[in-house]
């Protein structure tokens, strides 16, 4: 499985590339009405309006600079974005080598956990992405 | 995926079937004779159980082999009891539910109690094959693709030989679509002690169960269930399949050949720097996509057909069940709209028809309800009007009183037209006994905001003693509007050009207050200034000579919404946000201007109903 790891605060992230559409670089972020504060706002991308989600406000973290990479998912995911500190290089993994981690020891919003290179990275569980913004949207 | 495909066709095309059964149903009703008719059901209860017998839904192809049988007795006879009727609506009701639960992906509800209500008559043990009718009637569908999960025991010391022989025994069970491991990881050793097959097997389960557990090694099989769709997967499953005219699919095709030709028209300008062709080749494209643009608004248009026939259903039923001589006089149902508009009137509409019989006959035994549809320029009007007594103004008047809704002076002074419209108030009911079928208050207030969310106005006008008529204004669809561009905080907005009743700038001077409220004179009343900076939580803005204001209505209330600048007006392609996105109170979807600008559509309703909870 091919992984894009990213930085988020101080931790390293990583989405399987098949839920990954395009890297929006330098992207012109649209403010929305009455966002609540895990929606950074909107990007116009080939003519569709995708919601782009502060993704290190949503896991707990600062993000003073502001998330300046845009990750676009996959059209199955609305889609919608994630907006992410900094991105790192591709890696490419044996599926047998990340393997789910037990419920106890992850947080919720990690599919599972293993180490590439010395570091720590942390498989990001989409689905937990969608019910967090779920849970701030619909109130 | 087959099946999925092949499931929206079935469900597309059964519900077309079961609203024709009600459709003719409600009409035997009154010519319980007609044997075209009859003729005609019967063949619709006939498709609809060949359908569901080749897809496989038992319980909806059981209850149409049922119905189908009973209609036959019907044809042989020639006539259709009372009683007859009314239960095969049930049965037609009962076939919707299924359809509903196939739909939505459920078990089949069973069909076992309604066939025990009628005469004992099919075996429920009907074989299917008996039920598949002809064979050309759709092709065969291929066996649904199915997992096979074998676990090795523990003590095998070599798992890949093992998982090798096995998954070789799997495609003697059919065809092997995928495996993990795959052949390829086995041969390289990358196993585990599992193997997990994917196959669309011509074996039941329990032979190729038998089989494998001849293998001393396999400790344990299993048939686990795909993985099962998260609450995404669920939404997206709703977005059904729509049936197109050939023609209209033509009339595309013919247009999108039309747009590659320009295109080359283009290129071949561009290369040869020739101006004139550019200009040409431009004003060819916008004509075309102005008239693809316009084609693909055609495909998403229903009539309201469908709607008008579930509505005299529920006009029959109610009829029914309170013994009372009702009329029914549709007209317009040929006029086509959004299909999303369609979607969102359902409810409204009846409740408007609940309404209309129980307020319009409360004191009579019988009389007409009309129901009708019609276009005016770029809007389609829906009317339910009754020839019952009407609402009396003064009862209004006292209610509105009673309840703290106007004051003494405002009672004496509103006009008519103007009460009528309280009528829309949250909790506002002038029956004076709650029945079973509408005045528990609630209602009113619902169809106002639902119609409101689409754009749309509701309008009550009532003749004491003549009836009363509800008419739905709407926009002819939900992609296209003419909107206002505002400015709040640097954030530039749209509202929907049918929430705004005017644009004005006024002076600081014509500002009066009344305690903390502000409040500016605008045609005889008064009414509360808003500020949009302080509804989205902006910051302050600074003081000017002059304020842009946007009288709107809210909560049905005039209101004075206070905006930065006032830009001007456009017509805009508006997209929903994808859910859950489109569930953020304030925003009702977004465009793209011209300038790549994203700007999003402001739903104040929502937004002030949230302070209000917070406050």
């Amino acid at each position: 499985m091919q992984l894009l790891p990213f930085e988020v605060g101080n931790e390293i992230y990583a989405l399987e590339l098949i839920d990954i559409q395009e890297i929006v670089e330098t992207p012109h972020l649209h403010p929305f009405p009455a966002a609540p504060a895990t929606v950074s706002g909107a990007i116009a991308f080939h003519g569709r309006i995708v919601p782009v989600v502060d993704l290190p406000c949503l896991l707990g973290f600062d993000s003073p600079q502001g998330s300046p990479r845009i990750i676009v998912l996959a059209n199955h995911y609305g889609p919608f974005a994630l907006a992410v500190d900094r991105l790192r290089p591709l890696i490419g993994l044996d599926k047998g080598f990340v393997k789910d981690a037990d419920a106890g020891v992850k947080e919720p919003s990690v599919r599972s956990l293993f180490t590439w290179k010395n570091d720590m990275i942390s498989l990001l569980d989409l689905h937990y992405v969608v019910a967090a913004i779920e849970a701030t949207c619909v109130k | 995926m087959d099946k999925e495909k092949y499931r929206n066709m079935y469900l597309a095309e059964t519900a077309e079937h079961l609203q024709a059964m009600s459709e003719i149903l409600l009409r035997l009703d009154n010519e319980p004779e007609n044997h075209h008719e009859i003729d005609a059901l019967f063949r619709e209860a006939h498709s609809i159980k060949g359908m569901a017998a080749t897809m496989e839904y038992a319980e909806t192809a059981r209850l149409a082999h049922r119905l189908e049988d009973d209609l036959d007795k019907c044809r042989k006879r020639g006539s259709v009891s009372s009683v007859e009727i009314d239960q095969l609506l049930a049965g037609v009701d009962l076939l919707e539910a299924l359809h509903d639960d196939i739909s939505q992906g459920r078990e089949e509800r069973r069909v076992e109690t309604y066939l025990q209500t009628l005469n004992p008559q099919v075996p429920s043990d009907v074989p299917m094959s008996q039920m598949v009718p002809e064979k050309e009637e759709g092709d065969q569908i291929a066996a649904e693709p199915l997992l096979v999960q074998i676990d090795l025991a523990e003590t095998v010391p070599v798992a890949a030989p093992r998982l090798l022989v096995l998954l070789k025994k799997c495609s003697d069970f059919g065809t092997v679509l995928k495996s993990w491991p795959s052949l390829e990881q086995i041969l390289n050793d990358k196993v585990d002690a599992r193997l997990l097959v994917q196959l669309r097997p011509r074996l039941t389960r329990q032979e190729m169960h038998a089989q494998l557990a001849r293998y001393s090694d396999v400790e344990e099989i299993s048939f686990p269930k795909p993985p099962a769709t998260s609450g995404l997967g669920e939404r997206r499953q709703k977005s059904a399949s729509v049936r197109v005219s050939t023609e209209r699919l033509d009339q595309l095709i013919n247009l999108t050949g039309e747009l590659i030709t320009t295109r080359y028209q283009l290129q071949d300008a561009l290369k040869q720097q020739h101006v004139q062709g550019l200009d040409d080749g431009v004003g060819q494209l916008s004509r075309l996509v102005k008239n693809l643009h316009h084609q693909v608004l055609q495909v998403r248009m229903v009539s309201l057909r469908a709607l008008f026939s579930r509505l005299s259903r529920i006009v029959h039923d109610l009829a029914r069940s309170s013994a009372k001589k009702i009329e029914l006089q549709i007209d317009g149902a040929d006029i086509e709209i959004d299909r999303a508009i369609v979607e969102e009137l359902v409810d409204p509409l009846i409740h408007m028809v609940r309404n209309a019989v129980d307020h319009g006959f409360r004191d009579k035994d019988q009389g007409v309800i009309s129901l009708k549809a019609w276009r005016d320029r770029d809007q389609v009007l829906v009317q339910v009007a009754d020839d019952g007594s009407g609402i009396d103004p003064q009862t209004i008047r006292r209610i509105a009183r009673e309840r703290g809704l106007l004051s003494s002076a405002q009672v004496k002074t509103v006009r008519d037209y103007d009460l009528y419209q309280l009528i829309c108030q949250p909790g506002f009911s002038t029956a004076d006994t709650v029945t079973g079928i509408s005045g528990r208050g609630v209602g009113m207030d619902v169809v106002k905001t639902a119609i409101e969310a689409i754009g749309g106005l509701v309008l009550i006008d009532s003749t004491p003693g003549e009836g009363t008529s509800i008419t739905l204004k709407l926009p002819l669809s939900l992609a296209i509007i003419r909107v206002l561009l505002i400015e709040s905080a640097g954030m530039s907005m749209a509202i929907p050009i049918t929430r705004v009743i005017q644009a004005v700038e006024i002076s600081p001077a014509e500002i009066h207050s009344s305690g903390k409220q502000l409040m500016v004179h605008y045609q005889d009343a008064f009414i509360p200034l808003l500020s949009l900076r302080k509804i989205l939580k902006q910051s302050k803005g600074t003081k000017k000579d002059s304020l842009s204001l946007v009288v709107t209505e809210v909560l049905g209330r005039r209101i004075g919404l206070v905006v930065d600048r006032l830009i001007g007006q456009q017509e805009v392609f508006v997209q929903r946000l994808a859910p859950p996105f489109d569930q953020s109170p304030g925003c009702a979807g977004g465009t793209i201007l011209g300038n790549g600008q994203v700007v999003f559509l402001l739903d104040l309703q929502s937004l002030l109903e949230r302070r209000k909870k917070e406050v």
